[in-house]
């Protein structure tokens, strides 16, 4: 045991004081941070100079509505000064020496009659800043017209405000009623369905990445300890079986390290990141300015807000842990075996990889259906089959499978990694010894089932 | 208490359908420097993983200190393989440290030893160096430490002095002499037949797997002489005195002479010394192990 651990801490420790894994701990979630900013200032640039507008409205059509003139974090709309109601130039004129950026003027025709509904309706902006107001300003401006001036032809039309009300259909309010075949309700909702999708992707897709990297991670140990022919001195004081364990073992901490790290930092920083951007966006308004979100857009966000504190996270995290333990370890071993079976010569060996990137690949395919249909047949049947389970099964846990479908799949999972471990083990104790030319697929199976 | 240190009874190894070592039985006592000699691929490196209990024997035992090979007793064994490796990105100490407590040693123990052996090979300077940064000697150096720093009963050395420069095969010469009076048992393993004849009390030859002969040296060049004689001269060489003596080649000042059973070493000294010949040197030639394997494969 001792040994073991002795054998692990080394893999461990010289992989997590390597330069190589510092630099991609510390600048995946800098490069995160970097990407969440880029999009944060992309948007924000686009208003992000405060804009002052004048509004001249003649149509009283922003000026009697509660709150249209208010003022969000980038645009300040103001009452033009009232120089006499005729007095556009003179307005003009006065525009011109004062400190804003536009004059927004609304004339007195903008609500119009039945008749001249479907007439183009120019609003004049005059601007007198150095730059033409950016579109995303132009939106929020747009959406603050067009919504007075929706209720505006409302009321003209004599449709009843209260009655239009009720008609509405928001988000939430639309409601599939889904029955399976023994009749009973499916209750996941729409939303719950995409983001179990999110999920579950998200989930296999880290799976998928865990396995081929640092299964190839440690690939890769086992050939240098065999190029290198340190593999000798080694085994001369511990089993090569245990050799193995350490490096499987060693190298998943250090996987589960990297994970637990990102895991942290990335949701942190994105916090302290949106923190210091909402802050000061959300003294003046409720909705992040410039996102150009109306009501309804928001409803369906709360609503998936809800969505996500439906699922039992404990739960979900569990289930993704023991696949991701399991699916590590019996790739890993596979890994491990074709690194001791390889000869000197790394490019020759490199092609047998293709034994496990073809299944890894092919589960990522599988899996990638049973998120538009986590329940079909090919699914479930690939869910039980060892090498396809720690990408497809993940990609379902969202979708609430059947738990005795979970059970079976976890166990044949089970069974299969301790019996690759021990395959590989036989595979690996011969195959670290043997220099030069790379063993035949005959030699493979003589040396796992040979006694 | 047993003298055999080491003891393999019928060991036979096959690999893929060739017999690598071959109904192998022979003893090897304590505190004795042992040579095990033969041609590339004669199985001396099988030999050794099996007593290192790397590999198992396919039939046979192998006994360390009267118990079977295993994980416990290697322990006791140093050993440095042929093909000598490090970890090339680790460093120094921490490469030695390693090793050491793989071998069971405390962390405490393990770092005063490594310490003593730096000074020793007077290289504590190197303790933070990466192995890579390392000259092919140093690291040498370095796995000569890893192989002994347990103080193993039995030190297996394969090839110990294949890449060595003269000075540091010097240093692990006397090392080895060193540990030797130590109380270590030493086992050398080696295709340059040359190298062990000063330094191996005890031989094992083998070919294609099998015993060719154990003994020690003097035994075997005993068994292998031809009665063959060097007379060196001061001046010219004649050779008048011959005629009584099988003459096999002669250079300028010096004859070779092969007496025949009957006659005896006094004779030919005798012979040369009425011939009124100067006599600079009188020998007798002895076979190198290399030429008594060869003509014991031949047989």
């Amino acid at each position: 045991m001792q040994k073991l651990w002795l054998i692990i801490s080394r893999e461990y420790g010289s992989r997590v004081r390597k330069r190589s894994f510092i630099l991609t701990t510390i600048l995946t979630p800098l490069g995160f941070l970097l990407l969440f900013s880029i999009s944060i200032f992309a948007s924000m640039s686009a208003v992000s100079k405060e804009k002052t507008i004048w509004v001249a409205d003649e149509a009283n059509l922003l000026n009697q509505a509660d709150g249209a003139l208010s003022s969000s974090a980038n645009l300040n709309l103001i009452p033009a000064p009232k120089v006499g109601i005729d007095s556009l130039q003179r307005l003009l004129a006065k525009a011109e020496d004062s400190p804003i950026d536009a004059l927004l003027h609304i004339p007195k025709t903008s609500v119009q009659n039945r008749e001249n509904l479907s007439n183009l309706l120019t609003i004049q902006l005059a601007l007198y800043g150095r730059e033409p107001l950016s579109a995303s300003t132009q939106s929020i401006l747009r959406q603050r017209l067009s919504r007075r001036l929706i209720k505006e032809r409302r009321k003209l039309l004599g449709i009843n405000l209260k009655d239009l009300e009720r008609a509405e259909l928001k988000g939430s309010d639309l409601h599939f009623n889904q029955l399976n075949v023994a009749g009973e309700e499916e209750t996941a909702a729409s939303a719950q369905v995409y983001l179990a999708s999110f999920l579950g992707g998200g989930m296999m897709m880290l799976i998928y990445m865990v396995i081929l990297i640092y299964g190839n991670m440690v690939m890769r140990s086992v050939m240098e300890e065999k190029t290198s022919r340190i593999v000798e001195i080694v085994i001369s004081s511990v089993k090569p079986f245990q050799l193995m364990l350490g490096k499987i073992i060693g190298v998943g901490a250090v996987g589960l390290t990297q994970f637990l790290i990102w895991g942290l930092t990335i949701p942190t920083l994105q916090l302290i990141l949106s923190l210091f951007v909402a802050l000061p966006a959300a003294s003046s308004s409720p909705l992040p300015s410039g996102s150009g979100l109306d009501e309804d857009q928001m409803l369906m966000i709360m609503d998936n807000l809800e969505g996500f504190s439906q699922f039992n996270y404990s739960y979900l995290m569990s289930c993704f842990l023991a696949f991701f333990l399991l699916g590590y370890t019996l790739y890993a071993s596979i890994f491990a075996a074709i690194g001791a079976a390889m000869g000197d010569d790394w490019g020759e060996g490199q092609s047998l990889t293709i034994i496990v990137t073809i299944p890894v690949v092919a589960a990522m395919l599988i899996g990638l259906q049973a998120i538009e249909n986590p329940h079909g047949s090919l699914v479930e049947y690939a869910s039980y089959v060892p090498f396809f389970a720690p990408v497809i099964m993940p990609a379902r846990l969202a979708f609430d499978p059947p738990l005795w479908q979970l059970g079976l799949s976890l166990g044949i999972l089970f069974l299969s990694a301790i019996a690759m471990i021990w395959l590989s083990g036989r595979i690996y104790r011969i195959g670290i010894l043997l220099y030069g030319k790379q063993p035949s697929v005959k030699q493979f199976f003589y040396w796992m089932f040979k006694f | 208490m047993d003298s055999s240190l080491l003891k393999l009874e019928g060991v036979y190894k096959q690999y893929a359908g060739h017999t690598a070592v071959n109904d192998l039985s022979f003893e090897l006592s304590r505190g004795q420097i042992f040579g095990l000699l033969g041609p590339n691929g004669a199985g001396k490196s099988s030999l050794i993983r099996m007593i290192c209990a790397i590999t198992k024997a396919d039939k046979g035992q192998i006994f360390f200190d009267g118990k079977l090979v295993g994980p416990k007793t290697q322990r006791k064994i140093g050993y440095m393989p042929e093909e000598r490796g490090l970890y090339k990105k680790m460093r120094v100490s921490e490469q030695i440290m390693y090793l050491a407590r793989l071998k069971g040693l405390s962390k405490k123990e393990a770092k005063k030893r490594m310490t003593a052996w730096l000074q020793r090979f007077d290289i504590e300077d190197w303790k933070k160096k990466r192995i890579e940064e390392l000259s092919k000697g140093m690291q040498q150096k370095i796995q000569f430490i890893v192989t002994v720093i347990h103080e193993p009963e039995l030190l297996i050395l394969d090839e110990p002095f294949s890449g060595l420069d003269p000075l540091n095969s010097q240093i692990i010469r006397e090392e080895i002499y060193r540990l030797k009076e130590e109380g270590s048992t030493i086992l050398f393993s080696t295709h340059r037949m040359e190298q062990v004849e000063q330094i191996c009390e005890q031989i094992l030859l083998i070919n294609k797997g099998e015993k060719l002969f154990l003994g020690k040296v003097a035994e075997v060049k005993e068994r292998f002489k031809k009665n063959e004689f060097l007379i060196q001269t001061q001046g010219p060489a004649a050779n008048d005195f011959a005629h009584t003596f099988e003459l096999l080649d002669q250079g300028e000042d010096w004859l070779k002479v092969r007496l025949q059973e009957t006659q005896t070493s006094a004779e030919l000294f005798a012979a040369v010394v009425d011939a009124g010949l100067p006599i600079r040197r009188f020998e007798e030639v002895l076979p190198s192990l290399q030429e008594i394997f060869i003509e014991m494969v031949q047989e």
